[in-house]
């Protein structure tokens, strides 16, 4: 019997700057991944990290990292050249076989736009398949805006709104080039049209999460309809070390991405729906 | 994958049995002077594990085995699933090299409470063929051995009692007062009992057996409660008072999650030397811990004490019911045994389906 918790090689090639503390990695080879899927980082003598997918299958592995503790510090170290572990993918994405014909509503928090790069790619690549689809994307400020050369491009296959939730006369060395929308993701929602009858994939930060949910809730988004991916610090992301739990499932197996209409039937509900179901 | 179907099983189907396969059954009367015989036979090729004191420990002289006729404070979990597990070593011009080395072995005085244990670890790392667990498993040889008395902390009679039926084992011994019934629960048991040139049992055994497990099971100070009760009771009582009351006592130090049979939470962690070379290894964790539920950007999704002290009761009664059909809790008694705070789960199982506590 072979020992999964090996990782196998992959190469780095390139880094982008995102923000001040998120790069994206750009390694040497492509994996068979769906989106919305993770992987477990592994750097020998630091440990693993789950980190989302960035890439789609048909492009080379991308990792989009924010630096915040010990594996993410190491890998943002590593230079061009420099090998890394990978374990996985693990878990289940974006259900983007079941939106065909229909129409999608993405929002994003900050670096919640990474883990739906890969979906939001494929959609664009097949986007005969899909009706409207809208991508709602806030950021703190507009230096923490990630993906932005690819904002533009995507703009010409969907309709892409960015705001960010802070800009005034106190900032202005950043904001008076920041000519879009300034609030909080959800005020997007009353500001721009969201397409009929759409489905909702979000992803961000806990608290985005659960106003976003709420918010679309409000406007007729039936619980079905909506899908987040949750966040948890998945050791193993196999199902067993069980530090992903949460109500009976695992997160790293049974998700990250879940229905909130699959939450109802949970004796404990996520942190990120608290107050909302 | 894709499909967007959580694992339920929203009707309550609460399963005590196994994978026993009947055509493995065999049946011998062991004198007492031949149990070093059986010993020897499992331990020639095997390294022998059995309580001696308070736990499992590897056996070096047959005369250190506990002669207890109860459970040992410590089960065998650490056989399958050790509190400290070399995954690979690596050096720092990163080389890998695989831990995963296969040991025969056998447990011998496992009771039922500890392979019904079992059963439910081979659920929860068989789901995805844990490579460490499954080799283990696969190559450790099972001798349960009925008990002969209880302890007050013993309330497995909730969860299908002192009988062997339906477990997953090689050999079952059963003391009785000319040695033992030893029955075969697998092609290996069988083997080896039948290498051993045993006069065969008879009815009279076997019912000297049940008698000795309803006068054992009636030692125990529990009324079974009706497993559906159990269960609606966790699906209806997550606002029940008798969480925040535990929560406030309990010290969330985690010991009920180490002693626990079924508990298998763990940590995956690098140990490195001063030159960069070290080793990954996986170690027991536990959901009572404050930075169980911590993530990147210390933000804690479990950082309550009450949501990590009722996570642990419904991840015994409730959730793996849900998934697996079966309560992870086996009764051992256990994490009564060892709670600071005298925290009774037999209180809160009574408390939360409508009864009073023990002992009021």
């Amino acid at each position: 019997m072979g020992n999964s918790y090996i990782p196998s090689s992959v190469r780095l090639e390139r880094i982008e700057e995102e923000t001040d503390d998120t790069r994206t990695f750009f390694f040497d080879r492509k994996i068979d991944s769906r989106p919305g899927q993770f992987l477990e980082v592994s750097v020998l003598g630091y440990g693993e990290a789950p980190i989302s997918i960035n890439s789609s299958a048909d492009e080379n592995l991308r990792l989009t990292i924010r630096s915040v503790g010990n594996v993410t510090g190491a890998v943002h170290r590593m230079k061009p050249g420099d090998e890394m572990g990978i374990r996985g993918p693990f878990g289940r994405g974006w259900p983007l076989d079941e939106m065909e014909g229909k129409n999608l509503l993405i929002v994003a928090g900050g670096i919640g736009l990474a883990p739906l790069r890969a979906a939001i790619l494929d959609i664009i690549r097949s986007r005969e398949r899909y009706g409207n689809v809208a991508l709602f994307y806030g950021a703190r400020s507009p230096e923490l805006i990630i993906h932005k050369k690819e904002l533009g491009e995507w703009a010409k296959e969907m309709d892409v709104k960015v705001t960010v939730d802070v800009c005034d006369e106190y900032r202005k060395d950043i904001c008076s080039a920041w000519k879009g929308d300034v609030g909080v993701v959800t005020t997007l929602f009353d500001k721009y049209r969201i397409p009929e009858d759409s489905t909702a994939f979000v992803c961000g930060p806990p608290v985005m999460m659960k106003f976003a949910t709420k918010e679309l809730l409000k406007r007729g988004f039936t619980m079905d309809r909506i899908y987040v991916s949750l966040e948890r610090h998945m050791k193993c992301g196999m199902g067993m070390c069980g530090h992903c739990q949460i109500g009976g499932r695992y997160v790293c197996k049974d998700g990250p991405v879940f229905s909130v209409a699959e939450f109802v039937k949970w004796a404990e509900k996520p942190e990120e729906m608290e107050g909302v179901l | 994958m894709g499909t967007h179907m959580p694992p339920d099983r929203p009707e309550s189907t609460v399963v005590h049995e196994g994978f026993f396969d009947e055509d493995y059954r065999a049946r011998y009367i062991l004198a007492v002077e031949e149990l070093g015989h059986l010993l020897e036979e499992i331990a020639g090729e095997r390294s022998l594990f059995a309580p001696v004191g308070d736990s499992f420990r590897r056996i070096e002289a047959l005369e250190s085995i506990s002669q207890d006729g109860v459970r040992a404070l410590f089960g065998p979990k650490k056989v399958f699933f050790p509190d400290y597990q070399e995954i690979f070593r690596f050096d720092a011009r990163g080389r890998v090299e695989d831990a995963l080395k296969p040991e025969k072995r056998a447990i011998f005085g496992a009771r039922a409470c500890d392979v019904r244990a079992l059963g439910m670890l081979d659920r929860y790392f068989g789901e995805m063929d844990e490579p460490f667990y499954k080799t283990a498993r696969e190559n450790t040889l099972v001798v349960g051995l009925t008990c002969t008395e209880s302890m007050p902390s013993c309330f497995c009679t909730q969860f299908g009692g002192l009988s062997d039926a339906g477990l997953d084992y090689d050999i079952w011994l059963t003391p009785l007062n000319d040695g033992f019934l030893a029955e075969s629960g697998s092609e290996e048991g069988k083997r080896i009992l039948a290498s051993l040139s045993l006069p065969e049992a008879d009815e009279e055994h076997l019912r000297a057996k049940e008698e000795l497990i309803k006068r054992v099971e009636e030692s125990m100070d529990w009324k079974p409660i009706p497993d559906e009760l159990i269960f609606s009771s966790m699906r209806d009582g997550l606002e029940h008072p008798v969480w925040k009351e535990i929560a406030e006592r309990c010290f969330a130090c985690g010991k009920c999650n180490m002693i626990c049979p079924t508990c298998h939470c763990y940590d995956v962690r690098d140990e490195t030397d001063l030159y960069g070379n070290g080793k990954r290894v996986r170690v027991w964790d536990a959901c009572h811990l404050f930075r169980y539920g911590l993530v990147a950007g210390d933000h804690n999704f479990r950082g309550k004490r009450l949501a990590r002290a009722q996570y642990r009761v419904y991840d015994k009664f409730y959730y793996p019911v849900e998934r697996y059909g079966r309560f992870a809790c086996t009764g051992c008694g256990r994490c009564l045994d060892v709670c600071n705070a005298d925290i009774d789960l037999r209180d809160i199982l009574k408390r939360i389906t409508g009864g009073t506590a023990h002992g009021e």
